[in-house]
């Protein structure tokens, strides 16, 4: 398997290993986006309530989708930087964070 | 700039950095179409939904002194986290490592199946659509070349630490695994068991990938004295093994071939570079030169959205239709038949079924016993001869007994005959073969 930039490999071995295990300790591992309905309000009162908040949402969408959101708006990854650790192309990242996001927007407004 | 332009350019809008030209002409145009702004609007309200606002919490606890310390919540989370990254590129430098050694593909492919099994545990869930050279109400160890492609479904779920999965035949055998309990049922039966019964046969190597280490080698082969080609593309690596031992841990058919000749296995193994998963598999055993495509994976899924009742659903029935394996057995057995061999008990369970007198072996017929008629029909005039002694494998707590069955028009096939012992009953009980 080609490693490619070192750098990038391990951040990605981190991010998912790091992923893998949290979305492992959840209850609910999965549910359907059209059965989410109390993730607007009220607002997550800490860092818990918030973070599975977030996180059923996110499981809700294919995971590679799911993994372009989580770089980009908690690692603070710019589209070019996840490419790289992806090995993607910018385009397939954008895609991927665009259809993600329309996926979560149609799904809260059912 | 049209709103086609900028639905299809808006994605950058939160990308970095945060001031470009191209940023500016998209919020231009915003200012100045009421539905794209709408459009932003939605995506900004969906995004801010998704970035965290709080930061973790610290916990105070006095310690034996009276002194305030101070313990992280999140503190074994993390502690976890980060042992789990040192072993994985531990497991990763060991792997490299291995690649520079003599036998370097076989250290490649025992680290890509490594790497697989800790992505699909890591996964969580999943779903394979498979096609299995098999009969429908047979057990799930049962393959053969000779019958037709047909479907079967594996879904496995975690959930609380615990793994619910179902493994469905295509209109027939279903088991289901509800992390405590095994159910399986089948037209005629409806039976339930203990968490460590096998009832899955070799499917516990897709199932159980805890146990994996110890199964590896035999599930994709990677036994010294495999042969293996490793190809690979910009997005997969495909592992091809071709193997002469009988069974791969998932397909384990039986050679009967009288020469000694042992059948080959070849099994090709589909991973993706980015996540190291297992996306396509599939087997063929080669039998007097005759490949046979035995297993086909249509589709593997991972962290798809699943509804855990899916998995558990049983069929409606009361709570006293489920019995044990011996309770199914002890209720329809009339008398112990005296000890014979497995061999000895093939020929009388042929002989009642191509003399249509399949009354005279019931109890070892139990499982087919809704479709009897359908066996004595279809071996009506045959003729059973050439029995084997019986044989073992690793993988099935039974044995195999081969026969010839010369049909009336004076066809000759072989075929063979699962057999099951029960030890409290000590008789032979058929456990396949039709």
């Amino acid at each position: 398997m080609d490693i490619g930039n070192l750098r990038n490999y391990l951040y990605r071995c981190l991010a998912n290993t790091c992923t893998d295990y949290l979305r492992k300790k959840q209850s609910m591992r999965t549910v359907s986006i059209e059965n989410v309905n109390d993730v607007c309000c009220p607002e997550a009162e800490n860092f818990e309530q918030e973070y599975r908040k977030i996180n059923t949402l996110l499981c809700a969408i294919p995971e590679e989708q799911a993994e372009v959101i989580r770089m980009r708006i908690h690692s603070n990854k710019s589209f070019a930087e996840i490419a790289g650790i992806l090995e993607i192309p910018v385009s397939t990242v954008k895609s991927r964070f665009q259809y993600g996001i329309e996926k979560i927007k149609k799904g809260l407004a059912k | 700039m049209k709103c086609e332009d900028f639905k299809n350019r808006m994605t950058i809008l939160w990308d970095k950095p945060n001031h470009t030209e191209e940023k500016e002409e998209l919020m231009r145009h915003i200012a100045e179409c009421d539905e794209c702004r709408a459009e932003y609007e939605s995506f900004e309200r969906t995004i801010e939904l998704l970035t965290p606002h709080h930061t973790p919490q610290m916990k105070k606890e006095i310690g034996e002194k009276g002194k305030t310390a101070i313990q992280p919540a999140w503190s074994k989370k993390i502690m976890r986290i980060a042992a789990a990254i040192a072993i994985f590129i531990a497991g990763v430098a060991t792997g490299l490592t291995n690649l520079l050694s003599v036998d370097a593909h076989a250290s490649k492919s025992s680290e890509l199946v490594k790497q697989a099994l800790m992505s699909m545990r890591c996964a969580g869930n999943f779903i394979m659509e498979l096609k299995v050279r098999t009969l429908p109400s047979e057990p799930f160890a049962y393959f053969n070349p000779e019958d037709s492609m047909i479907n079967v479904r594996v879904m496995s779920m975690q959930i609380n630490e615990e793994s619910i999965w179902r493994i469905e035949k295509e209109e027939g055998r279903t088991l289901v695994c509800d992390g405590n309990r095994k159910y399986m049922w089948a037209d005629d039966y409806k039976m339930v068991g203990n968490i460590n019964d096998n009832m899955e046969e070799n499917f516990s190597a897709l199932l159980e990938t805890d146990k994996y280490d110890a199964k590896e080698n035999r599930f994709f082969g990677t036994d010294k004295h495999d042969d293996i080609e490793i190809s690979e593309t910009d997005s997969t690596t495909v592992v091809t093994v071709i193997s002469k031992r009988p069974g791969n841990g998932l397909v384990s058919l039986y050679n009967n071939d009288k020469s000694g000749k042992r059948d080959r296995y070849t099994t090709e193994s589909t991973f993706t570079k980015h996540d190291g998963l297992l996306r396509k598999i599939r087997i063929w055993t080669e039998h007097n030169g005759v490949k046979t495509l035995i297993l086909e994976s249509r589709s593997i899924v991972y962290n798809v959205a699943m509804n855990p009742n899916r998995i558990l659903q049983l069929p409606d029935a009361e709570s006293e239709d489920w019995l044990s394996d011996e309770q199914l057995r002890s209720s329809r057995i009339d008398k112990p038949l005296h000890k014979e061999t497995a061999t000895e008990a093939a020929k009388r369970i042929l002989l009642t079924l191509t003399e249509n007198k399949p009354e005279t072996a019931k109890e070892a017929l139990f499982y087919y016993s809704q479709e009897l008629d359908k066996l004595t029909e279809a071996m009506k005039g045959c003729k059973a001869t050439n029995f084997s002694k019986p044989k073992q494998t690793k993988d099935y707590n039974g044995v195999y007994v081969f026969y010839e069955l010369t049909s009336p028009e004076g066809e000759k096939q072989k075929r063979h005959v699962a057999l099951k012992f029960d030890p409290e009953l000590k008789i032979w009980i058929l456990d396949g073969g039709f």
